[in-house]
């Protein structure tokens, strides 16, 4: 289609802010859907996405719409996720689209996961809020407006209130859409440019591109040619998402869609890169992304160490697919061969593993996450550090740094208190405190309050979220921004499991903190480690010195009592039962130690 | 002709259903008594085929409470075996009672019947304990029972007890012990108390109601247990039972042995040629069951059959060898399994009797420690031979064969 008929747009919102419902609303509105195959957040394909009810990966559409002027457009649409681990996602969609309608949740909504805004810096310009009409006594539409008015900048006259839940508004939206954003501006005449801006594999379509033209147009057998890697293929077919994989003869300037290369080999079609002509070359390659910078890092290891090779090869299937996951090598005294992992954020690293788990069938083991420590060596070096068992000797230390992180809590002001000493208990810094709505218009301790401190990363990474909403009932949300590092009093505590220390289970923490957290962790071992055929004594040491132990008795009775009337099956069943645990298990030296124990540190506050 | 067979009957009613059982027993369904006993007569004459050309080696009637159906129904049922196949010289039939309904002219025309040996349920020789068990009868009931029983002239008898009661001191089970010793039994049975998933009992320990068992206790328990009951001349058999010389169950060694035995009656377990089956469980299904089965079915209320994997059919094996204290020979697996016990489970077999639960030399068997961890040396066994056995073509070969598709009649 030509240009001026073609809108690219995605819907960008806080988490379950009903982005997903919304697209529903727009996809039946346009008839891309038939009402048969209509299911509710039908963008949400991945079995993981449909359990948790939450978006995780952008997934793309294209619906025709007969606007009131009376001409068919071509609107392509991408849903994105709301969680602030995804924002990845976020900044790729936005990059392939000229605008995005915002969902801006009426107040009173206790959302299940309230935690962050959008990324701050996404390119996409015209944004478009669409907030919702909602049924709730407390929802109040001019009060929000008011606020979009205030804090973004917008008229109250490009607020739409729909609701996507009822339907309402869908039209105004879609001709909002029509009218506002501006169609994609590329040359068709030009050499070609294409985005990718997400990619999936494909074992009999090899790595599946999903790319947004910018300019010329890609058709037939030319070949192709990726920008950044060189590598050169025979497009084997073209497509567009409706929301399903639709081929097509072709893709031109500002169309969204897809494009199967044909390449085996994962690395040479990188999210970010620039496809393009082989024979006639553009003359450069689009702006690409940032690389994603992760925050939190963990070990992955297979339970079994056979399965070392087909973990490496799903790591480089599923990068392919989530261009914010990193991951290199690297080697575990206790665990064996596996990977260390950089994430986004918690979120994310379950969302990794689980998919990791399921998509390719592995048995796998997560050390607990850490954030990245700068450490200055005595002879003078700075070493970054994102696993506890790399710490330097602390004799060699001069200096740890910490990332810190600003963090914005909104929550109504009756909940205060309860965030003031949750964030004072993370080694929180108090920086400001601002009352976006006047006190004397609303109900005693209802109005909202935006409180800012400086935390410590590490500080946040745990259990954080889950606490602040515990605190608040719900209702605080949070943003966070990584700012700088600063030196701390940090030691590393060890841990020692019948006596040889289990590098896997270390972990940094502030000084004042270590006997606590040494106590807790070995307390939480014994918890979570079985009973063993000989006592395990299990020590927590800083530096040589141990600050803590418990000992695990040895298993004294595990047998079933009888075999009645020869049901010999029931005791197998048990008995299959009790294999498959210790299957699941790590052996390090003699003693079997599950998977949950090496994510103990995360549960220390239970 | 074939090896002898053993059979197991299972008769599914109790007077109450006990807090802790999860037995296939059912209270309240007496009135299916007499259908029950037909149906079983009946499924014994479709047995026939299975029997053709094997003795009977010994009987076993479990249940539910054995111990509350007719006599007359146990002799008809022992008669008609007896048509069906010849018993061995010696031949055991052990019953299960209950000590509060075991009357002396009930347990005389039991002994009538042709049963052999008594298996009574005593449980325990403290009131409030039994009360907390839901049992019906009382400690002086039991030893009414076990006197009734040699009146009738029963030559084996045996007394069941429960351990490791939910807030059972040491001493009180002690005294259990003592008090069954006194009524001189030729055979104890001595079982912990599970706590079975689903069960009244379960859900009071959910809700707080009741302690859970201690395992280290009940561990206690077992070796005070087992002290006693040898310096009373009683030899411990297998992992929960002891006898004096010449009293072991011959029954019950089938089962630990890899001996066929034909399963009767509602959810009974049956073995044959390496397959393991299963009967329909409710009585009142099992007796529609039987009745609508077209002639010619030897198995007419079969309700499911297994053939595990040949890693669990060797662990089984493994398994059930070590529970008895014997153990086994290490040329005896091969006879069986037709490659050495060492490229099966050499490395586990070490390890374990390493860390002292094992004997492998001459004969593999449990050592004291070992037979409290039967379970853990069970499943490490079975995790080793997951390993190995595909690696042993020539143990492949002596798999059992895998199960038929087959369809349970309507
Ligand atoms: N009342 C009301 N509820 C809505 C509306 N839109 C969505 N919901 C509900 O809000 C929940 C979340 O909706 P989703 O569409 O999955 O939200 P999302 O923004 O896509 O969530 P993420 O992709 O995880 O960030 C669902 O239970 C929807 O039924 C609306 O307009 N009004
Ligand atoms: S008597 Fe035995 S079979 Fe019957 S309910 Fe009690 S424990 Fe279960
Ligand atoms: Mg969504």
């Amino acid at each position: 289609m030509d240009q001026p008929r073609i809108r690219n747009f995605c819907i960008i919102a806080h988490i379950d802010h009903g982005k997903s419902t919304l697209a529903d609303r727009l996809l039946e509105r346009t008839g891309t859907i038939s009402a048969r195959e209509m299911a509710e957040q039908v963008l949400d394909s991945m079995d993981l996405e449909r359990e948790k009810g939450i978006t995780i990966k952008a997934a793309a559409a294209r619906m025709l719409y007969r606007a009131s002027d009376g001409i068919e457009y071509e609107l392509n649409l991408i849903d994105t996720p709301g969680h602030v681990d995804f924002a990845y996602e976020v900044s790729r969609s936005l990059a392939a689209c000229e605008g995005a309608p915002r969902r801006r949740r009426l107040p009173g909504h206790r959302s299940p996961d309230p935690r962050q805004r959008l990324p701050r810096h996404e390119p996409g310009p015209h944004p478009h809020p669409g907030p919702e009409q909602n049924r709730p006594p407390h929802a109040e539409p001019d009060r929000v407006a008011a606020e979009l008015e205030r804090v973004i900048g917008f008229s109250r006259d490009e607020v739409i209130l729909a609701s996507a839940k009822e339907g309402t508004g869908v039209d105004q939206i879609l001709e909002a859409i029509v009218q506002r954003i501006p169609p994609p501006s590329g040359n068709p005449d030009a050499p070609l440019k294409a985005l990718i801006f997400d990619s999936k594999y494909d074992a009999y379509k090899g790595v599946v591109a999903h790319v947004r033209v910018v300019d010329g147009e890609m058709r037939g057998r030319r070949n192709l040619k990726l920008m950044s890697t060189g590598a050169i293929f025979e497009p084997l077919e073209f497509g567009i998402f409706s929301p399903g994989m639709k081929p097509l003869d072709g893709l031109s300037a500002g169309e969204v869609g897809y494009v199967a290369t044909g390449l085996k080999d994962v690395a040479e079609c990188r999210v970010g890169d620039t496809i393009t002509w082989a024979d006639a070359p553009a003359p450069e390659p689009l702006p690409g992304y940032r690389r994603a910078k992760p925050m939190v890092f963990a070990g992955i290891y297979p339970t079994d160490s056979d399965q070392y090779q087909e973990l490496r090869d799903a790591l480089a299937k599923l990068v392919l697919n989530d261009a914010s996951l990193v991951y290199e090598p690297e080697s575990s005294a206790a665990l064996g061969f596996g990977f260390r992992c950089g994430f986004l954020g918690l979120l994310h690293l379950e969302i990794v593993v689980e998919r990791l788990e399921r998509e390719y069938g592995l048995e796998l083991l997560t050390t607990a996450p850490s954030v990245e420590y700068r450490v200055q060596t005595t002879s003078g070096e700075e070493i970054l550090v994102d696993n506890p068992a790399h710490l330097p000797d602390p004799s060699k230390i001069a200096v740890i740094s910490e990332p810190w992180a600003k963090i914005d809590v909104i929550t109504p002001s009756r909940y205060i208190g309860q965030v003031m000493e949750l964030v004072t208990s993370r080694r929180g810094q108090f920086l400001r405190m601002e009352f976006l709505e006047a006190e004397n218009d609303l109900a005693p301790g209802e109005a909202r309050v935006l409180l800012e401190y400086d935390v410590p990363m590490a500080e946040i990474l745990v259990d954080f979220y889950d606490q602040l909403k515990g605190s608040t009932s719900g209702y605080a949300s949070l943003d966070y921004q990584v700012k700088e590092y600063r030196p701390a009093r940090l030691v590393k505590v060890d841990i020692l499991v019948n006596g040889q220390p289990v590098d896997a289970l270390s972990v940094i923490t502030h000084a004042s903190n270590a006997d606590k957290v040494g106590r807790a962790l070995v307390t939480k071992l014994k918890d979570l480690i079985p009973r063993q055929l000989f006592e395990v004594p299990l020590q927590a040491a800083v530096g040589g010195k141990i600050i803590a132990r418990e000992t695990i008795r040895a298993m004294r009775k595990n047998v079933l009592a009888k075999c009645y009337g020869g049901d010999v099956t029931r005791k197998r069943k048990l008995l299959e039962k009790q294999a498959e645990g210790k299957k699941k298990m790590k052996r390090v030296g003699s003693v079997e130690i599950p998977q949950e124990a090496f994510m103990a540190v995360l549960r220390l506050r239970e | 002709m074939a090896e002898p067979l053993a059979v197991y009957v299972h008769i599914p009613f109790c007077t109450i259903k006990c807090g802790y059982c999860d037995f296939n027993a059912y209270a309240g369904m007496d009135a299916l008594k007499d259908a029950y006993a037909r149906a079983l007569l009946r499924e014994a004459d479709a047995a026939r085929p299975l029997l053709a050309g094997r003795a009977i080696a010994s009987v076993g009637f479990g249940g539910g409470t054995p111990g509350e159906f007719p006599a007359q129904h146990i002799a008809a049922l022992l008669e008609r075996l007896r048509d069906l196949a010849p018993f061995e010289p010696g031949a055991e039939v052990t019953l299960e009672v209950n000590p509060g309904t075991s009357s002396p002219p009930y347990l005389r025309g039991l002994r009538a019947a042709g049963v052999t040996r008594l298996s009574i349920g005593a449980q325990s020789f403290r009131a409030a304990e039994l009360a907390f068990l839901d049992r019906i009868h009382s400690p002086e009931a039991t030893a009414a029972a076990v006197a009734a029983a040699r009146d009738a002239g029963f030559e084996s008898v045996s007394l069941d007890l429960i351990y490791g009661l939910p807030g059972q001191p040491l001493g009180a089970w002690l005294e259990s012990i003592r008090a069954a010793l006194r009524l001189e039994p030729d055979h104890v049975s001595c079982y912990a108390l599970t706590v079975e998933d689903g069960t009244p009992l379960a859900a009071r320990i959910a809700r707080g109601d009741v302690e859970p068992p201690d395992p280290d206790l009940a561990a206690d328990m077992y070796e005070a247990a087992s002290a006693l009951l040898d310096a009373a001349g009683f030899r411990q058999y297998e992992l929960s039972n002891w006898a004096r010389p010449g009293h072991e169950s011959r029954h019950n060694r089938a089962y630990w042995t890899d001996r066929d035995y034909l399963a009767l009656g509602a959810g009974a377990h049956g073995y044959l040629a390496g397959e393991r089956y299963e009967n329909i469980a409710h009585p009142r299904a099992y007796i529609a069951a039987v009745e609508a089965a077209p002639p010619g079915q030897p198995r007419p209320a079969l309700a499911r059959v297994t053939t595990p994997a040949l890693p669990a059919q060797v662990a089984d094996w493994l398994a059930l060898r070590l529970r008895l204290l014997e153990g086994f020979a290490p040329a005896e697996f091969e006879r069986r399994w037709a490659v050495p016990l060492e490229a099966a489970a050499g490395s586990v077999l070490r390890e374990l009797a390493e860390a002292g639960l094992l004997e492998l030399a001459p004969r593999v068997r449990l050592t004291a420690r070992g037979r409290l961890l039967h379970g853990e040396i069970a499943a490490r066994l079975l995790v080793c031979l997951e390993q190995t056995a595909p690696r042993l073509p020539r143990l492949a070969a002596r798999a059992a064969p895998p199960a038929p598709p087959y369809a349970a009649p309507k």
